[in-house]
């Protein structure tokens, strides 16, 4: 493009804009400014060196790197975009600066760097927040050395071993499980049947007569039925009334115990 | 690749001794060895790749159970056993990554890490191995600050190095504390992006 080009272009510019036109100070400022922007582009652009261009930029542009506020902050903000998109995909629209949403979400993930910090919770966070915070706890981590208390590592040595005591190889497990419940059941019958037999022993040591009262011996059938037979008694009817009294001494000593005499019984 | 030094030599002939005695049952043996590069591992190399105290002390433990389980597998090679301790502790965090869900780029940075040999030296010393570790951790930082914008490096630089306040960073950064908010936002993403490149 000649200059003469350029010079009726800005013109008509100026004209459409309903500005003065431009005199040659202002023409060679303008000039000034546009080979600064320029160059810190391609100091950016050839060099990588985005500090040095953005220092150029902000310089050119008038706002500095320090003290910015208000509208000169989004302005910056906006020139960092417009440098740094050039390398990052994933920064936000850089034409629109910084919406309301991100910076809710930068408050957030800053009141979370507070937390880790400060070692207190951090806010509820989405799971991208929470990604974001788990990487600046991965840098701080990286960077500062966070050593265990002797105490804790004493503490982790003796899980560590009471784990291994309780938790063996699943194989060897299960043999000592059989081996141990075998072992239980054992006990438990042999324990069952030491019972069984102790009760019995009792038992019978209970139910053992002792001396046999004289009542209960063995009689003629005319000690315990003196007297001659009465006529009308028949000789079955004896015999029924000797099994009764036999029965009955025999329920005395094998249920009843034979210490007291049966009910109704002559001595 | 540096070979023992004395000290060092003298230091994994008792790690030896130690070892063979719990490789013949005296379990106990291993106590030494477990005190001696627990806190290493657990600063050096579980809680830089965690990032969480309580999962790093699981992995610790997790990490001593299966020395102890496995001891029997040893098999000395004439370096400390804490490469082989550490080999099962970087398989532990990428279990728990895994479970977490924590993206599988990042699973597959430290899978390669993991399979690569991480010790250019055999020591046998926990405060050279732990110097060691804290390098190569300081180094993967440092490798990716480098690879992001400066401005972005330097307010992740004041607010987790430096660990100051939000006030102070953004003074130092000339702006208000809400831009420096989105600043170190948007640093951190353009961090863990170069990070998970790596």
């Amino acid at each position: 493009m000649t200059e003469d080009t350029k010079d009726i272009q800005l013109r008509r510019e100026l004209a459409l804009l309903g500005e003065e036109p431009a005199d040659d100070s202002e023409l060679v400022a303008a000039e000034r400014l546009a080979a600064r922007m320029e160059g810190a582009l391609h100091v950016v652009d050839a060099e990588g060196d985005e500090a040095a261009g953005l220092a150029e930029l902000l310089a050119a542009a008038g706002l500095g790197s320090r003290g910015a506020s208000g509208k000169g902050e989004e302005a910056t903000l906006r020139a960092l975009d417009s440098i740094f998109s050039k390398e990052e995909g994933d920064t936000p629209d850089v034409s629109d600066g910084a919406d309301e949403l991100e910076r809710r979400r930068a408050h957030l993930l800053a009141q979370g760097v507070d937390g880790l910090i400060a070692g207190l919770a951090t806010p509820p966070l989405t799971s991208d927040q929470e990604d974001l915070l788990h990487v600046t706890a991965l840098i701080r981590a990286s960077v500062h050395c966070a050593h265990l208390s002797p105490a804790r590592l004493e503490s982790l040595v003796e899980s560590a071993f009471g784990a291994k005591t309780t938790s063996s190889p699943p194989v060897r497990r299960a043999w000592m499980g059989r081996v141990a419940m075998a072992a239980v059941l054992a006990l438990l019958l042999l324990g069952s049947g030491l019972l069984v037999g102790s009760q019995l022993q009792v038992r019978t040591r209970e139910a053992r007569p002792g001396p046999i009262p004289t009542r209960l011996t063995s009689r003629s059938t005319r000690d315990i039925l003196p007297g001659a037979f009465p006529r009308s008694q028949t000789a079955a009817e004896r015999i029924d009334i000797i099994y009764h009294d036999r029965l009955r001494s025999f329920r005395e000593l094998s249920l009843g115990g034979a210490s007291a005499p049966a009910p109704g019984r002559q001595p | 690749m540096s070979g023992p030094v004395p000290d060092d030599e003298a230091g994994l002939a008792l790690e030896r001794e130690q070892i063979q005695r719990a490789q013949a049952g005296d379990r106990d043996a291993l106590r030494p060895i477990l005190g001696r590069f627990g806190p290493v591992l657990y600063s050096g190399v579980i809680l830089p790749r965690l990032g969480n105290e309580a999962d790093a002390e699981d992995v610790l433990k997790d990490t001593m159970m299966a020395t102890i389980e496995r001891i029997q597998t040893f098999r000395f090679k004439g370096r400390s056993i804490y490469y082989w301790m550490r080999q099962i502790a970087m398989n532990k965090i990428i279990d728990v990554h895994r479970r977490r869900q924590r993206g599988e780029r990042l699973v597959a940075a430290l899978t390669v890490e993991a399979a690569a040999d991480p010790a250019p030296s055999e020591r046998a010393d926990e405060a050279v191995i732990f110097a060691e570790e804290r390098r190569i951790n300081r180094e993967r930082i440092t490798r990716t600050l480098e690879a992001i914008n400066p401005r972005y490096a330097e307010a992740i630089r004041l607010r987790l190095v430096e660990e100051l306040p939000r006030r102070d960073c953004a003074t130092r950064m000339g702006v208000s504390v809400g831009t420096f908010d989105v600043l170190f936002f948007r640093s951190v993403k353009s961090f863990r992006k170069k990070f998970l490149e790596e």
